[in-house]
């Protein structure tokens, strides 16, 4: 298809410590660690005035941290300005040089470490090859789709080779089936170079196909790290249940813990019970279950469907299981018929696949 | 089609205040002056003989040189300032733009005399120079050529400013921020980048004064000296002193035609500039 790429370059160990910045009475970031392992693909998620992008600027060396250090590979990077950083970085909106072509873009980190003319020739068309974008060398970025340009912000910042490549929502501006054919590219690029990443998204979906592991910001502080189905599988408070993915989250307070087992009793009287994770006897808590882990069966709590929603893939039923309590069940559209609103069905889910969460 | 038959007639009014006020007269002058005068000889004479007078071709020097220096003082005082304009906000965007908006609203007489306050054997300068001890005699600051740039500069510097604004406001600053990322050095991104990115209004600001400089009068009429005359005050002492309108008229069209040119070259760049999205 194309020239080899480059060999790995192996990417940095990048250590947060304790990381905190305050813009006049708000604390934006609240006391951030992380430890980001050398070849890890890392994303920030979280909702927007979660931190996730002021972490990333404080990392760059754009925004400098109230206290706390950042560590790359050992070595202090906390006041290093950010043009001594030597990091890759990738902006939302590309930020592509108008008034240069494909190439001097790619070029120019190069021109500022005055590598040799011959030498940047050929990083340069290496760059472009491993993008697949040989053939547009001589455009500018207005003569290229949104897709392209893309491609040629991700050569750019990955030309020189740099330990750690941070990227703010780079596919931010992409419709959604070019956004999922560039995150296949991405992560293609990356295992390929072996570079650390850390990505900034608000895009569920994205982080989890794209990364090893995921922060959960929210408010400035980090509420869940992990790989992606660890997070979602077994989320540690209703906040990340919640933002990644649907789940069912029913509050209530716990009445009882057998084995291992709590039980939630809800304010309209149900009894439902759930692995106890870290809850305790007498709390206030939320039973936690991805719709999808829901079936209608033979075996469990009774409801009668309010509403059938149908997306394409799957059919999203609301089931009334008590008079305050909902749950979402989601079908997989594999053909079989779903039942109708206002029948009755008994809805079922095997106990491992439920949390209990404290509120 | 409708769309543009209604903007044509919305151009009307305009169009016939400047056919009456401006196009007309300037025709009427060229005519009675050129052709209609029984003073004057063939047209063809009097344009070769105005051209080739040493006045005329001294004052051209004269004109063109004054021009380009106010030109480049204007664009190394403007620069910076417009670069701290396009990067500031509040109070001190204000306070500059007012500094400089306000004496582009006065009138040019006022702001000519003024610098004449200044600048004179007995201004405010010498009084400050003679005061502090510096110099013991007043020095000569008026009716020479540095008198003429630094009023002409005064005068001429917002055109320049308000220029190089729009034109930085439209540089995307994560551009810098990019480059900087990538190990540039401050002097490396404003020469490869804001640079590039701001020559439009570099152009575009350094063709408007230009023009402007060329037909300038008063400033030059009352700050400059004795040998410092200007194309548009030799127009001014034929009609006023040698009542010679057909010299007048000649150096007029002359003076016409170059802007004229210089206006479409600025023309030209502006509207690329739009078509590249810029």
């Amino acid at each position: 298809m194309t020239k080899p790429p480059s060999p790995p370059t192996g990417g940095g160990a990048l250590v947060l410590k304790d990381l905190v910045k305050t813009y006049g009475a708000e604390r934006v970031v609240d006391h951030v660690s992380a430890a980001i392992r050398p070849g890890e693909f890392f994303s920030l998620l979280g909702p927007s005035g979660s931190g996730k992008t002021t972490t990333l600027m404080m990392i760059a060396g754009f925004a400098t941290p109230d206290s706390g250090q950042i560590l790359l590979d050992d070595a202090d990077l906390t006041r290093t300005p950010p043009q001594q950083r030597g990091l890759g970085m990738v902006f939302q909106n590309y930020a592509i040089f108008p008034h240069l072509n494909v190439f001097e873009n790619i070029a120019f980190p190069l021109r500022a470490r005055r590598v040799p003319d011959t030498e940047i020739r050929a990083r340069v068309n290496d760059a472009l090859a491993l993008v697949r974008l040989d053939r547009f060398a001589h455009r500018f970025a207005r003569q290229l789709s949104g897709g392209q340009q893309q491609r040629v912000a991700i050569a750019r910042a990955i030309v020189y080779q740099p330990p750690i490549v941070l990227m703010d929502e780079p596919l931010g501006a992409l419709d959604k089936n070019l956004r999922y054919q560039m995150q296949v590219e991405l992560k293609d690029i990356q295992q390929r170079l072996g570079m650390t990443v850390v990505y900034v998204t608000h895009d569920q979906e994205e982080a989890m196909n794209l990364s090893d592991r995921i922060a959960i910001m929210n408010h400035g502080r980090i509420e869940q790290v992990g790989a992606p189905g660890t997070i979602y599988e077994t989320p540690t408070n209703a906040f990340v249940a919640r933002f990644l993915g649907e789940a069912n989250l029913i509050g209530g307070e716990i009445v009882a813990i057998e084995t291992g087992i709590a039980t939630l009793k809800t304010p309209d009287g149900l009894l439902l019970s759930a692995p106890a994770g870290q809850v305790r006897q007498g709390q206030r808590a939320v039973l936690f279950i991805r719709p999808e882990k829901l079936f209608c069966g033979t075996d469990g709590t009774q409801g009668i469907v309010r509403r059938r929603s149908f997306l394409g893939n799957i059919i999203r039923l609301s089931v009334e299981i008590g008079p305050d309590t909902h749950l979402t069940i989601d079908q997989a559209n594999t053909g079989a018929p779903a039942p109708e609103p206002g029948q009755t069905v008994t809805v079922g889910w095997n106990a491992a696949h439920a949390l209990m969460l404290a509120e | 089609m409708t769309g543009r038959r209604q903007t044509m007639l919305l151009m009307l009014p305009a169009l016939a205040m400047l056919l009456l006020v401006f196009i007309t007269p300037l025709g009427w002058f060229f005519q009675q002056s050129l052709i209609s005068d029984p003073d004057a000889g063939p047209l063809w004479d009097t344009i070769v003989s105005v051209v080739t007078a040493r006045a005329v071709l001294q004052a051209i020097v004269t004109t063109n040189w004054i021009s380009l220096l106010v030109t480049a003082t204007v664009l190394l005082l403007g620069y910076p300032i417009a670069y701290y304009l396009a990067n500031n906000r509040g109070p001190r965007f204000t306070l500059v733009i007012f500094c400089i908006v306000v004496p582009y609203f006065t009138s040019i007489i006022v702001r000519t005399y003024s610098w004449m306050v200044l600048l004179g054997t007995h201004g405010l300068v010498n009084q400050a120079l003679l005061a502090t001890g510096i110099v013991h005699t007043p020095v000569k600051m008026l009716y020479n050529q540095p008198a003429i740039v630094i009023g002409m500069t005064y005068v001429l510097l917002p055109y320049m400013v308000l220029t190089l604004y729009a034109a930085m406001k439209t540089i995307d600053p994560t551009l810098m921020r990019a480059a900087r990322g990538m190990g540039a050095s401050g002097a490396m991104i404003f020469r490869r980048i804001y640079l590039p990115l701001s020559m439009h209004g570099v152009i575009s600001g350094a063709l408007i004064v230009f023009i402007l400089s060329i037909g300038f009068f008063i400033t030059p009429a009352l700050m400059g000296g004795p040998s410092d005359v200007m194309i548009a005050m030799l127009i001014e002492r034929s009609v006023e002193i040698t009542v010679d309108w057909s010299s007048a008229a000649v150096m007029s069209l002359l003076l016409l035609a170059v802007t004229l040119v210089l206006y479409a070259i600025y023309y030209r760049l502006t509207d690329i500039r739009r078509l590249m999205g810029a």
